[in-house]
């Protein structure tokens, strides 16, 4: 594959611009920009990403030189999604089941009102469904009353406060608050694709087994350094996409202890069965410091391991605002290596026979992403410095060395404060 | 990890999706054909766990697996091209749209029913496999009724065999004593009356239609056409690793052309190998008679396993013919499911594959192929044999490299081939057709 952008090219701003394939292609001009993301849709469908940097070409790029990149990284999944709607030769999109959307969220209404408005208008521009889907704010712990009044503006918005801090008590009072048969989250710092529920509904009509939803992370802005280097390491890991995951792969050997790709915590719907059966999120995770993350990959691991399948589908995406700055983008590093030491300790110890699964993952992240991410650097190819890597090394070890154990113990703390 | 055997082969007509597909009882893996009008455009791999499939996720799979096919295939509209060519006829190959599979349908129908006025002779060359032999000829029934030509050459030459023959009338019957595929090619190639000798193994089942794309393929300067070879059961560990382990299961979906270019373009020796199998292969008679046949010193029976096909292929491409490969033919091979067999047949393929590229050097002095053969194929060895302690420690013994081994070193006794002038004359193609 040939590279259209250097590390020089990492520097805001970028443009982010949808490309159609079906539709004829004009040159892109990248005005004062340094680069730009191209999110390629068939039919307005998510079919993958190109990015290209000022230096590739230039601030212009002719039809010639765009056309076989845009085909090398598109066509696969455009080939797949035509072929696709002539074997199911549908009508339209299926309706939605009754469904609800949470939005777990703590002190950020400026956020919340963006992702507000967008789910307000996905709902409100849906026709043929009988019940249009309910949104629900959990507000968890919150310092003044900002949330209730961004929530109570909304019409149609249901808000909840959950009083014991930690993002996975705000995703189980969601569990206990809907009485629909799926329940839906998305985090305050993302927007819903316009063909985010289509993508659901597609795919609950495909796969009517399925015990969670989940699909790709696109990036929302790209208006700063963090921002664009994020994305130019590979972005949120899964990719755009078309999987199913069950309990087992064919010849995958990391399967399926290999976490991150299942789904994300800011993009999955599950059928509200299959969490009430898993007894919900583990509380323990995603407490915020020193542990903030993991409950997502948590809860997806459990549910393939329960035998239920996974439906990942490239329409149901969801844009996302990343780290802003480079030091809290270096925590989030520090953050993921932490969840994915503490879960594959936890996951290992509830599952001993993915235990060479696990081995394999481990061996894995430290020869392939650590060893090769470090090995960039004297190539000058690497999209982040080196001290994320080792941030995201040091969250594993740490992550590795007990922290599950010592969170639970935190957990069962905050839950007696509060009367749990 | 690769599930145990036994595999279920399940073709799906993409035409006639079902509305819920089972798995077969007891299979441990699902390979799923998926074909159009009987062109085989994609494979996928699943387990049972998949089953039972709903149409919208079975349409999901067949269209992630044929996708790029289907695309390719619009872009060049079905005619063969240059390897070399893919990249380029898949930058210019139009996105595709809901209409694109009706598109394809009708090519592959107008493909199909352009026919080709070439006399053909079906040629099958057996050695002691009656009960293959009839399976075979039972499958070729409609030919037989149609009163197109079929020679069995018996390698064996054995009185069941004769037996079997005698026993579809209009079928001709053929000895040649001396073993060697290359030598029972030869005869068959002589004894046939067509332009045409389309060559079937024993042990696959052609088919139906098979024959025509073959035929038609032959546009004018082309001397070969070969065609898919499908498992018929992956039934047994042996298939499997027959299928995926030995390299038998790498034949595209693409009709290909090679020629000149294609020996000329490649930096090592050229993979004349990966062209076809002989086992659904169609050869221009005249043009075998010119170049001097089949190499009787190459291909089982007389150094061993594999490199009378490619062997002539190489011969062919030099002299300036053209080979096309159209998957639209379709055989299925019955892969055999012991593990000694595979094993022979491994060893074969590392012995027969070092004696075709030593007779390859022997006729056209490339020396890309003496260097595949005496460093690319010790070092590709020596990398596989040190794996393999790790791939056991790993759960995934290589059974099969001891074999490859044993072959590779058996074959460095044929190196005089590459010294030694190709011979001249030939016994078996000089002999007229001695039907008994």
């Amino acid at each position: 594959m040939t590279r259209t952008w250097t590390s020089r090219d990492l520097r805001a701003p970028w443009a982010i611009i949808n490309l159609e394939m079906t539709q004829p292609m004009t040159p892109l001009d990248l005005g004062n920009a340094n680069g730009v993301y191209l999110l390629l849709r068939h039919q307005g469908r998510p079919a993958g990403r190109l990015l290209i940097g000022r230096s590739a070409f230039g601030s212009g790029i002719s039809v010639s030189q765009l056309a076989p990149l845009v085909r090398k990284a598109g066509g696969s999944l455009a080939a797949a999604y035509a072929i696709y709607d002539a074997l199911t030769a549908r009508s339209g999109t299926p309706p939605l089941p009754p469904l609800t959307i949470a939005i777990c969220t703590r002190n950020r209404a400026t956020l919340l009102r963006r992702t507000l408005a967008a789910l307000v208008a996905l709902r409100d521009g849906r026709s043929g469904d009988t019940t249009p889907f309910d949104i629900l704010v959990v507000d968890n712990a919150p310092p003044d009353s900002s949330t209730r009044k961004v929530a109570e503006d909304v019409p149609g918005v249901r808000y909840v406060m959950e009083p014991v801090p930690g993002l996975n008590f705000g995703r189980n009072r969601a569990l206990r608050e809907t009485d629909k048969a799926y329940l839906g989250f998305i985090d305050d710092d993302a927007i819903p694709d316009g063909g985010w529920l289509d993508g659901f509904a597609e795919s609950l009509c495909d796969q009517p087994e399925a015990g969670a939803f989940t699909g790709p992370v696109l990036p929302l802005v790209l208006e700063t350094e963090a921002q664009l280097r994020f994305e130019a390491a590979g972005g949120f890991g899964e990719g755009i996409d078309w999987q199913s995951y069950r309990q087992d792969r064919w010849d995958d050997p990391y399967y399926p202890a290999g976490a991150g790709r299942l789904g994300t915590g800011t993009n999955m719907i599950f059928r509200t069965d299959t969490l009430r059966a898993l007894g919900g999120f583990d509380e323990a995770l995603d407490t915020g410091p020193p542990l903030p993350g993991g409950g997502d990959l948590d809860i997806l691991f459990r549910v393939v391991r329960a035998g239920v399948p996974i439906a990942y589908s490239p329409r149901q995406a969801v844009h996302h605002e990343h780290r802003r700055d480079m030091p809290g983008l270096r925590r989030q590093f520090r953050s993921w290596g932490l969840s994915m030491g503490a879960l594959l300790r936890k996951n290992r110890r509830c599952n001993p026979e993915t235990a060479a699964a696990h081995r394999r993952v481990l061996a894995w992240l430290l020869v392939q992403r650590y060893g090769r991410m470090l090995a960039r650097y004297p190539l000058g190819r690497a999209a982040l410095p080196p001290g994320f890597v080792l941030a995201e090394l040091g969250g594993l070890i740490q992550g590795l060395a007990g922290e599950y154990d010592r969170s639970r113990r935190r957990v069962a703390l905050r839950r007696q404060e509060h009367g749990r | 990890m690769r599930p145990p055997a036994p595999w279920a082969v399940l073709h799906i007509d993409l035409e006639r999706l079902p509305r819920r597909l089972e798995a077969p009882a007891g299979a441990c893996g699902i390979v799923l054909c998926f074909r159009l009008r009987g062109m085989v455009l994609g494979i996928a791999h699943e387990l049972p766990n998949a089953f039972p499939m709903a149409m919208g996720d079975l349409a999901r799979r067949a269209a992630l697996a044929t996708g790029d096919t289907v695309a390719l295939l619009l872009g060049s509209g079905l005619r063969p091209i240059r390897p070399g060519e893919l990249g380029r006829c898949w930058t210019l190959s139009p996105v595709p749209d809901a209409t694109s599979l009706d598109r394809l349908a009708h090519l592959i129908t107008a493909r199909r029913a352009v026919t080709s006025d070439l006399e053909a002779s079906i040629v099958i060359c057996t050695r002691r496999r009656a009960a293959d032999l009839a399976g075979c000829l039972a499958s070729l029934s409609e030919e037989v009724a149609k009163g197109r030509d079929i020679v069995v050459v018996d390698n064996g030459p054995d009185a069941e065999t004769e037996a079997v023959t005698r026993r579809h009338p209009g079928v001709r019957y053929v000895q040649e004593p001396r073993p060697g595929l290359s030598r029972a090619r030869n005869a068959g190639v002589a004894a046939a009356r067509g332009e045409v000798a389309v060559f079937v193994d024993d042990d696959v089942r052609p088919e139906p239609g098979w024959i025509e794309p073959l035929l038609a393929g032959f546009a004018p300067g082309v001397d070969v056409v070969c065609g898919l070879v499908l498992p018929e059961t992956l039934e047994a560990e042996a298939q499997i690793a027959f299928q995926y382990d030995l390299g038998f299961g790498g034949m595209g979906h693409l009709p290909l052309m090679f020629d000149r270019e294609f020996l000329d373009k490649t930096a090592g020796s050229p993979p004349v190998w990966d062209i076809g199998a002989g086992a659904n292969m169609a050869v221009r008679r005249q043009r075998v008679l010119e170049l001097g046949g089949f190499d009787e010193r190459v291909g089982p029976g007389a150094a061993g396993g594999c490199g009378d096909d490619s062997e002539y292929w190489h011969r062919v491409l030099h002299a300036g013919g053209r080979i096309v490969y159209e998957p639209l033919s379709v055989v299925c091979h019955r892969h055999r499911d012991s593990w000694s067999d595979l094993k022979r047949q491994a060893y074969g393929y590392g012995f027969g594959h070092i004696v075709a590229l030593f007779a390859q050097y022997g006729r056209q002095r490339d020396r890309r192929d003496l260097r595949r053969a005496l460093l690319t194929m010790p070092l590709w060895l020596v990398r596989r044999a040190l794996k393999a302690p790790v791939q056991k420690l790993a759960g995934k013994p290589d059974r099969l490299t001891g074999s490859w081994l044993r072959g590779y070193a058996g074959g460095l006794a044929h190196l005089p081939l590459a010294y030694r002038a190709p011979p001249v004359s030939d016994h078996s193609l000089k002999a007229g057709p001695d039907d008994v």
